[in-house]
């Protein structure tokens, strides 16, 4: 027999007052699991639907443009010099160091075209990244494939085109595949097409006019993004788009902290619970611990019985209560209704709960351990 | 084995003080069979508790088997207690979840003894208790005079040298009294000191030698 074999025994005898310590350090540690995984699910939903605002860093050529605006009045830039950017020179882009955090890269070309007679504001995309990058189009004409033309709705109301209409674009016989529905954007005004087919229109081989970048933000480092893409293209201007980036990180500061504020208080109070109830015990078990002292147990003896305790019982209750807290989140993400909330098994979750747990209950055992450590066997006994 | 110079035991301080030992020298030689008497309040207990190296007198000095006991760190004095002394109390104090066995074995779970060592010691123990068969009995599913047993074959798992027992056949009728000083007397015999207080002068006959404690001095 070892000193830790009566320490289990005890704990199985008052299996009443272990149940209310780790029934504490349960509902403790489950709420813990609970907020952090809901809020982890639930910004990552946030992100996930913030995403849907489409690019948040632009890549434009480096220019020396004026812009020339007075009283509110545009009379539009001056350019000196601008560059262009190569399309060859964007597989830089997938040499950053966060390359992993883009979700989309979406070079374009724009220029001045003949539609039907008419000059138009012409722009070729890359077709595979629309659905990222402008994910509010609403589009009714099925997949968009080579060569067609797609019709910002104001364009096709004022050039009186429609789906399915034949129309030459520089000369090029075209048929229009998609009207957009109206966005509110300068999207409204332009004609666009697949971005080889408009470099070929415009007479810009291999030459784009804008980068369009979705990164994906869950904590990203979009400013060192910013910094990475402009050292991986110097000849261009990298902009983040602050109003996006600073509400989402902005959304998950506030979620953090609610999460770090519910933490400590739940920590807190089961710390409280663990060393009252253990208090209680050492109380009642002084005769005993005072004979284990009689008998020569030191106090170290009795010190790393009773923390042994509180540590079987806090592992027990990390274990439980981090599958009561998984159960729960799921649970509530189910039934509230949380459109897009997903729980995911977490082991970041696990080894938090686990360790927030036995710490705190390591650390709330240690009072009542030296407590009883320190009884002196004759003042526990009354009278040897 | 046990010599003990002008002991002085103060309990409070002020108006509140309180002196339970007031100048106690005493010599118990080795394989002697001592009964403490006194009335209640008298010191007996303190002495005893003194004697067992649990409670620091306020003045003077304790020599056990050549040891002056209070000199000895806290730490070295447990172990002191763990390796030399037996103890039995009046209320027994059994661990109540533990079995006889494992009751009896728990002087022996922080000493270094192997497995099947600490098995041997208190197998033997209880069957010198008389208590073999109902090793694995609970405290709670014995009588009185059978935790009581109990409780003695703890006090000598260990083969301590000096047993010191307070009052222990107080809680026992007179029959279970008299198998547990029977108990005593054969451990006498084998030469193990013991220092004994009661207060019935029946059971302190079993002694070979009697101390009597009156207002924290030695009366006789």
């Amino acid at each position: 027999m070892k000193p830790w074999n009566i320490s289990v025994k005890n704990m199985i005898r008052r299996k009443g007052k272990s149940l209310f310590i780790i029934s504490g350090m349960i509902i403790g540690t489950a709420a813990l699991v609970a907020v952090i995984t809901y809020s982890d699910a639930m910004t990552m939903s946030i992100t996930h639907k913030m995403e849907k605002y489409g690019a948040n860093i632009i890549i434009t050529p480096k220019n020396d443009n004026l812009e020339l605006s007075y009283g509110g009045i545009a009379l539009g830039p001056v350019s000196y010099r601008v560059d262009e950017i190569r399309e060859s020179d964007l597989k830089r882009i997938d040499s950053i160091k966060n390359r992993m955090n883009i979700a989309a890269v979406g070079p374009s070309v724009t220029g001045v075209a003949d539609l039907n007679g008419r000059r138009v504001l012409l722009t070729g995309l890359n077709f595979d990244t629309i659905h990222i990058l402008r994910p509010w189009w609403e589009v009714d004409g099925g997949e968009f494939e080579h060569g067609v033309i797609i019709a910002g709705s104001a364009a096709a109301v004022s050039l009186k085109i429609k789906t399915g209409d034949s129309v030459a674009v520089n000369g090029t016989r075209m048929k229009v595949k998609v009207i957009l529905g109206q966005t509110g954007s300068h999207d409204d005004n332009m004609i666009f097409t697949d971005l080889k087919n408009a470099q070929l229109l415009l007479n810009k081989k291999g030459i784009v006019s804008m980068v369009e970048v979705a990164a994906l933000c869950t904590g990203c480092p979009i400013e060192d993004m910013v910094v990475q893409l402009s050292d991986a293209l110097p000849e261009t201007s990298v902009t983040a788009i602050k109003q996006v980036i600073s509400s989402r990180m902005e959304s998950m500061k506030h979620i953090g902290t609610l999460v770090l504020g519910i933490s400590i208080v739940l920590i807190v109070i089961c710390g409280l619970v663990v060393t009252t109830t253990m208090m209680n015990s050492v109380r009642e078990r002084s005769d005993e611990i005072g004979i284990f002292r009689a008998i020569g147990f030191r106090e170290r003896d009795i010190l790393q019985m009773i923390l042994f305790e509180a540590l079987v019982l806090s592992v027990i209750a990390g274990l439980a209560g981090y599958l009561l807290g998984f159960a729960s989140a799921w649970s509530g993400a189910v039934y509230s209704g949380g459109e897009g909330i997903m729980i995911h098994f977490n082991p970041v979750t696990v080894l938090i709960a686990m360790s927030v747990t036995v710490a705190t209950g390591f650390a709330a055992g240690i009072y009542p351990a030296v407590t009883a450590s320190r009884l002196d066997p004759v003042e526990a006994l009354r009278h040897i | 084995m046990i010599k003990t110079e002008n002991i002085i035991k103060k309990y409070g301080s002020g108006d509140s003080e309180v002196i339970a030992l007031n100048g106690v020298s005493l010599h118990i030689n080795e394989g002697e069979f001592t009964a403490v008497m006194g009335e209640s309040g008298s010191g007996k207990s303190t002495l005893l508790s003194i004697l067992g190296a649990m409670n620091s007198p306020t003045s003077g000095s304790v020599e056990v088997n050549g040891t002056d006991i209070y000199k000895l760190s806290k730490d070295e004095r447990s172990m002191f207690r763990g390796r030399e002394l037996g103890f039995v109390f009046q209320s027994f104090y059994l661990v109540p979840y533990l079995t006889l066995l494992e009751n009896v074995m728990v002087p022996l779970v922080i000493t270094k003894k192997t497995k099947k060592e600490k098995l041997e010691m208190a197998e033997y123990s209880l069957d010198m208790v008389g208590l073999g068969s109902k090793s694995h009995r609970l405290p709670g599913e014995i009588s009185g005079g059978e935790m009581e047993r109990t409780a003695i074959a703890r006090a000598i798992v260990n083969r301590p040298s000096l047993l010191l027992a307070d009052e222990p056949t107080g809680n026992l009728d007179s029959k279970t009294g008299k198998a547990i000083m029977s108990l005593f007397s054969d451990f006498n015999k084998t030469g193990m000191t013991i220092v004994m207080v009661t207060h019935s002068s029946e059971w302190a006959g079993y002694a070979g030698r009697v101390i009597r404690v009156a207002d924290g001095q030695i009366a006789d």
